[in-house]
C-alpha cells in the first residue's frame, strides 16, 4: 500500500522512524552530499545536477515509508553540505535541499500513489528541482542582490530546472521500482507499529 | 441504484489523483511562464540576450567587473568593454571557455605589479571568493563569458570547486 493512501495515519510521521528508516535517511543524505561534492556531469546547463539529486529524494521517499522522510533527508543533506563547506552560503544550500525534500513530501500528500505513477513523478520531480531554484532566488531577494542580476536568465534556468527535475523524477521511479524488489530495502510501514 | 452511485464514487476517487496531477502540470507550466515574464520585466522589456547558449551576452543590467587596489576602484568594465579586449580560448572542465585573460583585464586597468589577486563574485552559486598568488595569474586564467551574460574565472589549473561565477571584483594587493 502506498504511504499516502487515505488510510495513512499519524504514526507514519517522521517521529515514528525506526532505526532502519533513520539509517536510510542518513545514507541517502550522504549520497546527495557526495554527489554534490564529487560527481561531475559536464553539461554546463543550469539545474542539471537535479537529475541525480531529485532521483535520490524520490528514492528516499520510496524506501522510507514515513511522511516527512524526504524533508528530513533534505534537512540532513543541507546540514552536512554546510558542515563540509559545500556551496557559497551554508544557509542557501540548506534551504535548497529542504525545499526539494519538502516539495517531494507535498507531492506525496497531493497525489496518492505518487511513487507508482511515472507521470506524477515527472511532474513532482520537476517541481522539486524548480523549488531549488526558487529557494536560491528567494534568498537572493533576502540578501538584496540586484533584481536585474537575480532575474537575468531566470526563464531559461527555470525551463532547464524543470526538464532535469522531470528526468530525475523518472529516474527515481525506476530506481525505487527496482530497489523495492530487494527484501531488505522494501518499504515496511508496519514495522514502526511493531517496534512500539 | 445504490450500486451505481457506489461505482460513480469509486470512479470519482480514482479520477481525483489524475485531476490533481493535471492541475499540478498546469501550475508547473504557469510557473515557468512566470519566470520568463519576471525576467523580461526585470530586463526592462527586452529578451535576455545571453539566455541562449552560444549567443553574445550583453550581461544583466548594471553588471560590471571592477578592478580595485587598496579599496580604490581603478576601472569598471562592462561585459561589452571586456569583449573589446583580446580574447583567448582555453579548455577547462571539458568545455571551451573564451574571454579575456585576467592578466589583460588587469593591464587594461593599469595594474602592472601585484603580489596577490582576490577574485570576488556574487557568491550565490559558489564560494564567491578566490585568492591567487601573482605567479598563478598566467595566460590561461580567463574571464569566461557565461550563458547568463556574466563572467566566471576559469583555468585548466583551477579546481572545478574553486571557480568563481558572476565575478564582480578583481582586487589586487601588494605586500
Amino acid at each position: 500500500m502506498s504511504r499516502n493512501s487515505a488510510s495513512a495515519s499519524t504514526d507514519s510521521l517522521f517521529w515514528s522512524f525506526t532505526l532502519r528508516d533513520v539509517l536510510l535517511v542518513a545514507i541517502v543524505a550522504d549520497l546527495i552530499v557526495l554527489a554534490k561534492a564529487f560527481m561531475r556531469i559536464p553539461l554546463h546547463v543550469p539545474g542539471h545536477t537535479g537529475v541525480v539529486v531529485v532521483a535520490l529524494f524520490v528514492v528516499a521517499a520510496g524506501l522510507i515509508d514515513r511522511r516527512g522522510a524526504a524533508t528530513l533527508v533534505g534537512l540532513l543533506a543541507g546540514l552536512l553540505a554546510a558542515v563540509f563547506g559545500l556551496g557559497a552560503i551554508p544557509l542557501v544550500t540548506w534551504v535548497k535541499y529542504v525545499a526539494m525534500g519538502a516539495t517531494v513530501d507535498v507531492g506525496l500528500l497531493l497525489v496518492p500513489g505518487l511513487l507508482e505513477r511515472r507521470a506524477a513523478l515527472l511532474v513532482v520531480g520537476a517541481f522539486a528541482n524548480l523549488a531549488k531554484l526558487s529557494a536560491a532566488v528567494a534568498i537572493g531577494l533576502l540578501l538584496e542582490l540586484p533584481l536585474g542580476f537575480l532575474f537575468w536568465g531566470l526563464g531559461y534556468a527555470a525551463t532547464t530546472h524543470v526538464v532535469f527535475g522531470a528526468i530525475g523524477g523518472l529516474l527515481g521511479f525506476y530506481v525505487v521500482r527496482e530497489l523495492r524488489k530487494v527484501p531488505v530495502l522494501a518499504a515496511r510501514r508496519d514495522q514502526g507499529r511493531d517496534d512500539t | 441504484m445504490r450500486e451505481g452511485s457506489r461505482a460513480d464514487g469509486a470512479q470519482g476517487r480514482s479520477a481525483r489523483p489524475r485531476r490533481r496531477l493535471e492541475l499540478l502540470a498546469v501550475a508547473l507550466v504557469a510557473l515557468v511562464a512566470l519566470a520568463w515574464l519576471v525576467e523580461w520585466r526585470a530586463a526592462g522589456g527586452v529578451s535576455t540576450p545571453g539566455a541562449v547558449a552560444g549567443t553574445d551576452a550583453a550581461g544583466p543590467p548594471g553588471y560590471t567587473v571592477a578592478v580595485l587596489r587598496g579599496g580604490d576602484v581603478l576601472r569598471r568594465f562592462t561585459p561589452a568593454d571586456l569583449r573589446r579586449l583580446p580574447q583567448v580560448t582555453i579548455t577547462a572542465d571539458g568545455k571551451e571557455q573564451d574571454g579575456p585573460t585576467v592578466h589583460a583585464v588587469l593591464s587594461a586597468a593599469g595594474v602592472t605589479d601585484f603580489d596577490r589577486l582576490e577574485v570576488r563574485g556574487m557568491g550565490l552559486r559558489d564560494d564567491g571568493r578566490l585568492t591567487l598568488a601573482a605567479r598563478q595569474v598566467g595566460e590561461d586564467l580567463v574571464l569566461d563569458f557565461t550563458d547568463r551574460g556574466t563572467l566566471k574565472v576559469v583555468s585548466p589549473d583551477l579546481d572545478w570547486g574553486d571557480r568563481v561565477r558572476d565575478v564582480t571584483e578583481l582586487r589586487v594587493g601588494v605586500h
